[in-house]
């Protein structure tokens, strides 16, 4: 049975910027069945091959140009930055994984509000307040996706 | 620290602090590297190449950061300086801690300490030579940018690119097992290691090794195939005498952990050796620019109170520690430095070889992690020391991918950090990424009339030495392309954009 992805990312010392791990570490403790979860600093190109064994997956991260929680669709056309430093970007991570063989149906980005992006440990009031929307969010998407 | 002048800038977008500026070009930022970047050409009046500088323009500022911190918790908060090779800094913290803590750390930990760093080095190299360079070696540095990329390779090269990133998954699979995580692993502490390694993980990275190895030895293959076309390239992408520093042993095998500091010169003479980790300030100084955050380290006896740091120039990282070590210690990795050494003459001089040294790495990580695992004693159940603070004062030294990485620290009897000094491996390499590129421009711009194959042949000249600003500048970002060319009066003649 293909696997749920969960990957939250975000610099964990910059505030609100960790939102997305918060989110990812959440997830984790709740041990969700064939729910499997990587909290990572920024995507890197080797998560592609985690995606392509999975059926869903939700991406995670902090968003300075947002203003309220979203769950939105992972666009892959136009096919997002298609570039790559050492990190990279959700559409291009898909399209890796198409090119490695298999890419799952349903991929999702979960975007969280951010404002302060400073170091530090603490969300800003509406950061936190999004991250909890986010949590019952994914796990709205992960019942929906083992029901189906 | 000293503060070396700026050079002249006036263009758009940039700094006019100085009005008595010839012509610009700047590429701003570099893409394919970590970090925020931008490039500076300098035109004379007759439009050839005068100077060039790499200015890095982000700032994170993680040394003052970590002052009031207990040491305990730096390896963990030091490696969130970077999310490419956080390894490297946990061993360079971890390390620190053990000297302050005053212990020797048993010697399993030691052996699993070293297959972390092996599997850091295997899965960073990988992705700088599979990823952010193969597009340019193997797709042409002329190629057309739009697909000049990942997926230009997976077109054109499905099978090599593929086995990249299973290589890189492999040296990240590596970390994980033994250290707990990916990314800002916790398994790695002052003392040693928190938890031993069982033998199922052990018989699932000797199985890993068969493939990695096996990829490794096929991109030899090819790189060598094709390194004769890069003829020029290999002249001109900072092919220029230089020192060469790294860790060092007393059997004269590549080291990436432990040992001493060496530096070696163009000619392969050995100009400083044995010098302790703890002592690194006897031949390292630190020079700062007002146009970059990223600091200039340089050899400090080549340079007097009125020289230029960079009489003291030297390179860090894979070029620099094939220089500096006699053997790899492995025999297919020894196989291939002896024809890496036929092919350079002797010391590899240009940055062109980082490429070359960077997959003869990774196949020597893979015979030495395969060492190690065959030793029974790597999963034994004593894998860390514990003790107090009993020094006030440490530096802990490794060889991250980029090169030698150092963390210094400064602790108070409760073991909270007054003072912090890191001395990051791009950093060092700073001086020769700004010879690197003026070369390069030397090379091949001649008037205001830059086609886009050159500005490419500028930006690899950097990504040779794949440096991370994330970590040297502490800080992170992705880059699009901007290049201006702008007159002397500031007018901008031509700019272009990808990204």
């Amino acid at each position: 049975m293909a696997e749920i992805l969960v990957v939250g990312y975000g610099n964990d010392l910059r505030s609100d910027d960790s939102a997305g791990r918060i989110v990812a570490s959440r997830i984790e403790a709740m041990a969700l069945p064939r729910v499997v979860v990587r909290s990572q600093s920024q995507l890197t190109p080797e998560l592609a091959l985690d995606i392509t064994r999975a059926d869903l997956v939700v991406f995670v991260d902090a968003d300075v140009d947002c203003e309220r929680m979203t769950v939105q669709p992972v666009q892959t056309d136009p096919p997002g930055s298609q570039s790559m430093s050492h990190h990279t970007d959700p559409a291009t991570l898909l399209l890796l994984a198409e090119d490695l063989g298999r890419v799952p149906p349903d991929a999702y980005v979960v975007s969280i509000p951010a404002s302060n992006l400073e170091l530090g440990f603490e969300l800003s009031r509406r950061t936190a307040a999004a991250t909890e929307e986010a949590v019952a969010a994914i796990v709205g998407i992960v019942e929906q996706s083992q029901d189906d | 620290m000293e503060t070396l002048p700026a050079l002249p800038v006036r263009t758009s977008g940039l700094a006019e602090e100085d009005r008595t500026v010839k012509n610009m070009v700047v590429i701003d930022p570099v893409t394919r590297i970590e970090g925020h970047a931008k490039i500076t050409i300098a035109l004379d009046d007759s439009g050839s190449v005068s100077d060039c500088r790499f200015h890095v323009t982000e700032f994170r500022g993680f040394e003052e950061f970590c002052k009031g911190r207990p040491v305990w918790e730096m390896p963990s908060l030091t490696a969130r300086t970077c999310g490419i090779c956080p390894v490297s800094h946990l061993l360079a913290s971890a390390k620190a801690g053990d000297a302050i803590m005053g212990v020797k750390i048993p010697d399993t930990a030691v052996k699993l300490r070293r297959i972390v760093n092996l599997g850091q080095i295997i899965q960073s190299h990988a992705l700088s030579f599979f990823h952010l360079s193969a597009p340019d070696l193997l797709l042409g540095l002329d190629s057309d940018p739009a697909a000049r990329n990942v997926f230009g390779l997976m077109a054109e090269e499905p099978e090599l690119a593929r086995r990249g990133i299973m290589l890189r998954s492999f040296g990240q699979g590596v970390i994980e097992s033994i250290a707990g995580r990916k990314v800002h692993s916790p398994g790695i502490l002052p003392g040693g290691i928190a938890e031993q390694m069982t033998e199922e993980t052990r018989e699932r990275l000797i199985e890993g090794l068969v493939e990695a190895r096996k990829t490794a030895e096929d991109a030899l293959v090819l790189f060598t195939g094709m390194l004769d076309t890069f003829d020029r390239e290999v002249r001109a992408f900072g092919s220029f005498p230089s020192l060469y520093l790294g860790l060092a042993n007393d059997d004269g095998l590549w080291e990436h952990y432990d040992g001493y500091l060496k530096v070696v010169d163009a000619g392969g003479k050995t100009v400083a050796d044995g010098v302790a980790p703890a002592d690194y300030r006897s031949i390292i100084g630190e020079a700062g620019r007002r146009d970059s955050y990223l600091k200039s380290p340089y050899f400090k006896p080549n340079v007097g109170p009125d020289d230029d740091p960079l009489d003291g120039m030297y390179r860090v990282g894979p070029l620099a520690r094939l220089n500096v070590c006699e053997r790899m210690g492995v025999p297919a990795a020894d196989e291939a430095l002896t024809e890496y050494r036929e092919r350079a003459g002797g010391v590899a001089s240009s940055s062109f070889f980082y490429h070359y040294a960077r997959l003869i790495e990774i196949l020597a990580a893979t015979e030495r992690m395969a060492n190690h695992l065959a030793d029974d004693t790597v999963t034994g159940p004593h894998v860390r020391a514990y003790a107090g603070v009993n020094q006030h004062h440490a530096v802990g030294v490794s060889e991250a991918p980029r090169g030698t990485l150092f963390h210094e620290y400064h602790v108070d009897d409760h073991g909270v950090l007054t003072d912090v000094n890191m001395i990051i491996a791009t950093g060092q390499n700073n001086l020769p990424m700004n010879e690197t590129v003026l070369q390069i421009a030397k090379e091949w711009i001649d008037g205001p009339s830059i086609p886009e194959g050159i500005l490419n042949r500028i930006e690899a000249g950097i990504r040779a030495y794949d440096p991370c600003l994330s970590c040297s500048t502490h800080a992170i970002g992705m880059m699009p392309l901007v290049v201006s060319l702008v007159a002397a009066d500031g007018e901008v003649l031509s700019e272009v954009r990808r990204g």
